[in-house]
């Protein structure tokens, strides 16, 4: 460990600051962004960088939710419900100095749950054959089609058609060029980075566009004094901790959820579960602030647990984080343990530091944060399409990865106009070579469909993973509904 | 997010579209380089069925939304606000191209300049005044520099 990469996690960490705090820059957004940084970089550093980044996010995404009544990030929502009405009540900095302070508690947990199960599920992910691998990626890419929106059958065309483009270009076994229609420019394929880049950078620009909200910070400074936890005001959110931590942690390891449904779930929890709150949930509850804050921050635990174990990503974000190890040479999957378990080490290591980097960076600079939340739109949408075009571009110093990249930008904005969610696009594509590769060599291997099918049930790991497929899709679609109902 | 119709055909129109041209390239690669589509050696079985997959999706799309389009009926002033919005969108892509397409002979930091001070122009149409045209020439002056010191100085990475 050396200054220089605390100085990467410090500058990531500031970035995902801000850009968590600005209302509809989302943590994705903010992850895709910062990996352009990286192109060319030591493996080390870039992890340092975007791992600060990730942290910085999660953590930036209170800030606006409390003093906006906008949630940064879609992790923050439920600190909203709590968090403006102490705002109002005109005690902005004891909740901004509970949320980061719980944010930063809550992290550490969630690490601690990947430190403890991480090497656990690695070391059940070794036996896993052809077959497994081709289940666990389905698994991944059929929850995120599930939860990313209510229409089930949207989520999954939008997962077939990031298969689809995922299909471009040479095939991974007998180099047969496919989807290219005889142009040079297709038969590399399109690249994973510019597609992540158009689809949740550029889109957001196309969005934001055509959205008519405005927001406005009051001129207000805070003491930084202020923004340091109030002991009695911690004890009193202390039990929150026994519940929403595991609950971040837990549902942070699930494929296909991630921050936003712990932190809708651990807030249901506390008000079903404290009978006595410091005042009424919705009327600026301390438990309402703390509750969804420890669970948001402790999923990042729970979710890179699956990332590096599995190798398939929780959510949007992890998607690209995973997009973001392959650019950097780290192949996380069940191999990762056994092959690369200094790194594994090493990520632990980045995130304990990065989330005491972004708390203290979260309390000193929420000042100039606030402010920043005064960006006119006029100048950060121009800003953040340059961003994109700059990011593209040093992938392979290729125009025409620009030019795709705007194009993905407009079909994300259509698509999700239109009711389809882009994450599982994003994750078709990066999960498309594995997925299909294993299902080939399943099949080849098998001798037939048939066969095949049969596998999925006679090997023991497929059967359970299959089990889980068909438990988690029911279940998880109920919980979904529910959400979306309340 | 609001609803809108018109995207929804729009998006319908674009899978149709790619739905079609998986099937095409399928058929041709099949036909011209004798490969069977269902063989568990052919490289473009597991293409075929996903396409199969999206076909089924899309079909359900479809009859889903036709059933829900007879009892919507979509405000006028509702339709002409997303109108506008996609006549926004379609001209910012086709700025960003247009700007992608000239950073080759102008280079980065000229046509960057020109795109940002355009947009910026653009969106701040309605309160334009001499002082405002000073700062936005002001802030894609800046912008570019800072960018052009943080990629290139700092990350040394190439521009366009």
């Amino acid at each position: 460990m050396n200054i220089f990469l605390i100085l990467y996690m410090a500058v990531g960490a500031i970035i995902g600051l801000i850009m968590g705090a600005l209302p509809g820059l989302t943590v994705t957004m903010t992850i895709v962004l910062v990996v352009s940084l990286t192109f060319g970089w030591p493996m080390i550093d870039a992890l340092a960088f975007i791992i600060g980044a990730f942290c910085g996010g999660v953590m930036g995404g209170s800030i606006s939710a409390i003093t906006l009544n906008i949630p940064g990030t879609a992790a923050a929502v439920a600190t909203v419900f709590d968090g403006y009405p102490l705002k109002k009540k005109g005690e902005a900095p004891v909740a901004l100095g509970l949320a980061l302070f719980v944010s930063l508690i809550g992290g550490l947990l969630g690490i601690l749950f990947l430190a403890i199960f991480g090497p656990l599920i690695g070391s059940i992910a070794l036996k896993f054959g052809s077959q497994e691998y081709f289940l666990i990626c389905l698994w991944g890419l059929s929850l995120v089609a599930v939860l990313s929106k209510e229409n089930l059958i949207k989520g999954f065309a939008a997962a077939c058609i990031g298969l689809i483009i995922s299909f471009i270009g040479m095939d991974p076994i007998t180099g047969l060029m496919r989807f290219t229609f005889g142009s040079p420019l297709l038969s590399g394929g399109i690249n994973y980075i510019v597609a992540m880049i158009g689809l949740f950078g550029m889109k957001e620009v196309f969005v934001q566009l055509s959205s008519k909200k405005t927001f406005k910070v009051d001129n207000f400074h805070y003491n930084i004094k202020d923004l340091f936890p109030k002991m009695d005001v911690v004890k009193k959110t202390l039990k929150c901790f026994s519940w929403s931590a595991p609950i971040g942690a837990i549902i942070g390891l699930l494929p296909g959820t991630g921050g936003d449904i712990a932190s809708l779930v651990s807030y249901g929890v506390s008000k079903q579960l404290i009978k006595e709150p410091s005042r009424p949930f919705g009327e600026g509850a301390y438990e309402g602030v703390a509750a969804p804050e420890i669970a948001n921050d402790s999923a990042i635990g729970g979710a890179i647990t699956t990332l590096l174990t599995l190798g398939i990503p929780g959510d949007s974000v992890t998607a690209v984080m995973l997009g973001s190890f392959y650019l950097h040479g780290l192949l996380p999957g069940p191999t990762f343990m056994m092959t690369e378990k200094k790194y594994f080490y090493m990520i632990i290591v980045f995130l304990i530091i990065s989330e005491f980097i972004a708390y203290f960076l979260g309390i000193l600079g929420s000042n100039a944060m606030l402010r920043m939340l005064n960006f006119p739109k006029w100048f950060l949408l121009p800003f953040i399409s340059i961003l994109c075009v700059v990011g593209s571009y040093a992938l392979q110093n290729n125009i025409y990865d620009v030019l795709f990249m705007v194009i993905f930008g407009l079909l994300g904005y259509i698509l999700e106009k239109s009711g389809y969610p882009v994450s599982p696009i994003v994750l078709s594509i990066i999960l498309g070579p594995m997925i299909e590769t294993n299902f080939r060599k399943a099949l080849i291997s098998t001798g037939g469909m048939g066969n095949l099918l049969l596998s999925f049930i006679t090997r023991p790991i497929s059967l359970i993973l299959l089990v889980l497929i068909i438990a988690t899709f029911i279940t998880q679609t109920v919980l979904m509904k529910k959400i979306v109902n309340n | 997010m609001d609803y809108s119709k018109l995207l929804d055909v729009i998006s319908i129109i674009l899978a149709s579209i790619i739905c079609f041209l998986v099937f095409f390239n399928l058929y041709t690669i099949s036909s011209s380089q004798n490969i069977p589509l269902i063989s568990i050696n052919s490289p473009i079985i597991f293409p075929f069925l996903i396409g199969i997959t999206l076909l089924i999706l899309l079909l359900i799309i479809i009859f889903e939304q036709s059933k829900f389009w007879k009892n919507y009926k979509e405000d006028s002033e509702y339709r002409k606000n997303v109108i506008n919005e996609l006549k926004d969108v379609l001209f910012y892509f086709a700025g960003l191209v247009i700007y992608i397409s000239f950073l080759k002979n102008l280079h980065f930091n000229v046509s960057t300049i020109i795109f940002t001070a355009f947009v910026m122009i653009l969106l701040t149409r309605k309160e334009l005044n001499l002082k405002k045209i000073f700062q936005v020439i002001l802030s894609s002056v800046g912008l570019v520099l800072v960018i052009d010191f943080v990629f290139s100085g700092i990350f040394k990475i190439i521009l366009p």
